[in-house]
């Protein structure tokens, strides 16, 4: 743990606004030692408000606040197991429907890779509690999330017994894991084309979206002029959703990489702009007359107050940018491409290989989810500041 | 002086004869002189604590001596002269903020701004340090027209208004860093953060310390640049009492150290007269200065000697708001 980081458990106690965090670990009335700082107590720092809390749950963690038992855990493993015994213990049926007929020859309903997944999810669980021990705040975590793994463990056992044994979901149109999983590794080069497509597209077009809207979000929040010819031009452009401009942009921008970037590049710019515009304004007025009797000059006021004042409305802006760009990305990618996510599932869906499209699906919350991670784990960075100021 | 000790019944009961002499008895001339000598000292006494004690003068008799003792012990610093705000509200309502205003600080004084809210104590206050500027009349430092905020003028606002960003040090830094001069004066950042007594919170952000904590970083930031001024607008507006007189205290011991200029504005009559050489006080609509007292108690001062409570009935009077504070009382 870096100094920085002890200092900040060390203060955070010392805010007006913030109980006092609670070293009682049980209800009984008796004084505890005072617990030594360790790990762990990082996330007990993040304390909330006392009138969030019941009088009984002040002395557990506000976070991770779930019944932190070990019988969970089990059962969260056990349901992986109990999936797996599903999978082999109930007897495929197929009622009435014809291998070639009314799903494709090469539908593919080997369990294999659905068992060994099954297999592998609950030995990692198993593994991750005696790890867990050198790792307070990761065994807290997994405890917290125990309840909901297994509801996951157990939604994936109703789905394939639902689709792959008794066919009561019945394909092309709902394919069950044991389809999923067993085409995934039999065209994964494939697919890793795609996801690259995808992302390089996504990342060139979200990094010069930033950018432009970071530099025009300046110029307008910061020189009247800029504000007066631009601000009612974005206003209005900002509404305008960026799928809209994809016609005359495929016709008009060529290749078509070309046309897709221009339409992410305008998907996140405008938020972005508009938001640092409003960041660098809603500077208090105190901050820039305190600057000025320190000495600054008028870049000082733009570089050290503005820009840090607005820089949690730009990560707000760059959220929406994402998602937006997100949502053009894969729209785009249906309309215009060759390549990428959005593409393979329009061309599946003319081969009617339905498992193919949730495979897709499954990969982009994998993808987007860890590009999310990365810009908030950027943000927790720069945001460092607001840690216990605000809400999280 | 309704306590001074009364002259009591001479013990040796010497008569006076039809016409005033003294009839008989040496020791009763001895004891009359005796008492004479008493009463000599008693008044004597009493002409030094009046002396002591605040002495009124008028603007002009105040702005005069100024002048006078310009070019010697006491130079001016700050010159504000015949200085009128006036702020429209953009229809057709105007307030006088400060109308008329003249008031000279001199070097390494303590000045304290009183009045009621409205008077325009911290227009004056921003106005000195070029964060405004007058409709007329001249305002100078050091024969210097102020005509924009500068780091010679530091300015310590009522909420401390600090970057919620920046810890501590980095706060404290800003000065050094505005001017250019951070990498070269770098250790410097360090001796400011203890000389306020925040060592160890070096590294913790604004919403981490308490109120009086972020106030004294606040002035901590002002005074790195080592301004020939320090402005301040009720820092301690905003502090319980018990916190207030802390920083009182901290802020007599930096203006000692330091031996800059303070102009400070404040509502609280005890503040004033605790800290200040002299105290200006102000009415509201329109903004104008009433009266300048000048505090002569020594230091350090106690809240509570008869000289302090008397000077603080004398202040609340002109203020108009003695009505409910008794008479206080002192004996010698």
């Amino acid at each position: 743990m870096s100094s920085r980081a002890i200092a900040e458990t060390h203060f955070a106690d010392l805010s007006d606004d913030l109980p006092p965090v609670p070293v009682l670990t049980n209800t009984s009335v008796t004084q505890t030692p005072p617990v030594p700082l360790s790990t762990g107590d990082l996330s007990a720092a993040k304390t909330q408000p006392a009138h969030k809390q019941s009088v009984l749950a002040s002395t557990a963690d506000p976070v991770y606040w779930k019944p932190q038992s070990r019988l969970w855990y089990a059962v969260s493993i056990g349901g992986f197991l109990v999936a797996l015994a599903l999978s082999y213990l109930v007897p495929d049926n197929i009622p009435g429907l014809e291998r070639g007929v009314d799903f494709s020859t090469d539908y593919p309903l080997d369990p294999t890779n659905y068992r060994i997944f099954l297999v592998v999810v609950a030995v990692i669980l198993a593994l991750l509690y005696p790890i867990s021990r050198f790792f307070p705040s990761l065994r807290r975590r997994l405890l917290h999330k125990a309840q909901f793994v297994c509801a996951g463990a157990l939604a994936l056992a109703v789905w394939d017994v639902l689709t792959s044994k008794l066919f009561i979901l019945q394909p092309p149109y709902f394919p069950g894991p044991v389809t999923i999983l067993a085409y995934l590794p039999t065209n994964w080069l494939n697919l890793l084309g795609h996801i690259g497509a995808s992302s390089r597209l996504f990342a060139i077009g979200l990094i010069i979206g930033t950018l432009a809207g970071i530099g025009t979000g300046i110029l307008i929040g910061w020189y009247r002029q800029w504000f007066y010819w631009l601000f009612p031009v974005l206003k209005f452009t900002g509404v305008v959703p960026a799928t809209a401009w994809m016609p005359i942009a495929t016709v008009l921008l060529k290749p078509a990489p070309v046309a897709m970037t221009f339409l992410l590049v305008i998907a996140s710019w405008f938020i972005i702009s508009f938001m640092m515009c409003q960041g660098i304004e809603s500077t208090p007025k105190a901050l820039y007359e305190v600057s000025e009797t320190l000495g600054a000059r008028r870049s000082f006021l733009l570089f050290h107050v503005a820009i840090p004042h607005a820089m949690p409305s730009i990560f707000t802006g760059i959220s929406m940018a994402t998602s937006m760009s997100f949502l053009t990305l894969v729209a785009a990618e249906m309309m215009g491409a060759t390549a990428g996510l959005g593409y393979f599932i329009n061309y599946s869906k003319t081969f009617s290989k339905f498992y193919q499209v949730y495979a897709a699906i499954i990969i982009m919350f994998i993808v987007f989810s860890i590009i999310l991670a990365i810009i908030d784990t950027v943000r927790g960075r720069v945001l460092r500041w607001q840690k216990g100021l605000v809400q999280q | 002086m309704s306590s001074l000790p009364r002259l009591q019944e001479a013990p040796g009961k010497g008569q006076c004869g039809p016409h005033g002499q003294v009839v008989e008895k040496v020791e009763t001339v001895e004891w009359v002189s005796e008492r004479v000598e008493t009463v000599e000292r008693v008044l004597k006494q009493v002409e030094t604590v009046e002396q002591t004690v605040g002495q009124v003068e008028t603007v002009e008799q105040t702005s005069e001596r100024a002048t006078a003792v310009q070019d010697g012990a006491h130079p001016t610093l700050i010159s504000v002269k015949h200085v009128s705000r006036i702020y429209s509200d953009g229809h057709n309502g105007t307030t006088h903020a400060l109308d008329d205003v003249s008031l000279i600080v001199r070097l390494g004084e303590f000045v304290s701004l009183i009045g009621p809210s409205g008077c325009g104590k911290t227009t004056l206050l921003r106005l000195i340090a070029g964060l405004d500027q007058p409709q007329s009349g001249t305002l100078t430092m050091q024969n210097q027209p102020i005509t924009a905020p500068s780091h010679e003028r530091g300015y310590v606002f009522q909420q401390g208004a600090l970057y919620p960003w920046a810890t501590v040090e980095d706060n404290i830094a800003t000065g050094l860093k505005a001017r250019g001069v951070y990498h070269a004066q770098k250790p410097r950042v360090a001796q400011f953060v203890a000389l306020v007594g925040l060592s160890g919170f070096g590294l913790a952000y604004p919403h981490q310390i308490s109120g009086g904590m972020a106030q004294r970083v606040a002035i901590a930031r002002a005074l790195i640049n080592e301004p020939k001024a320090l402005l301040l607008d009720e820092p301690m507006g905003a502090l319980d009492s018990f916190t207030r007189i802390e920083l009182q205290d901290k802020l007599l011991d930096l203006w000692k150290e330091f031996k800059s200029t303070m102009v400070l504005v404040t509502h609280d009559v005890d503040e004033a007269i605790y800290l200040s050489d002299r105290v200006v006080i102000m009415t509201p609509r329109p903004g104008r200065i009433s009266e300048m007292i000048d505090i002569k108690l020594g230091r350090p001062r106690s809240r509570s000697s008869p000289d302090f409570l008397r000077l603080r009935a004398q202040i609340l009077e002109k203020l108009h708001l003695s009505g409910s504070h008794p008479e206080p009382e002192f004996s010698i």
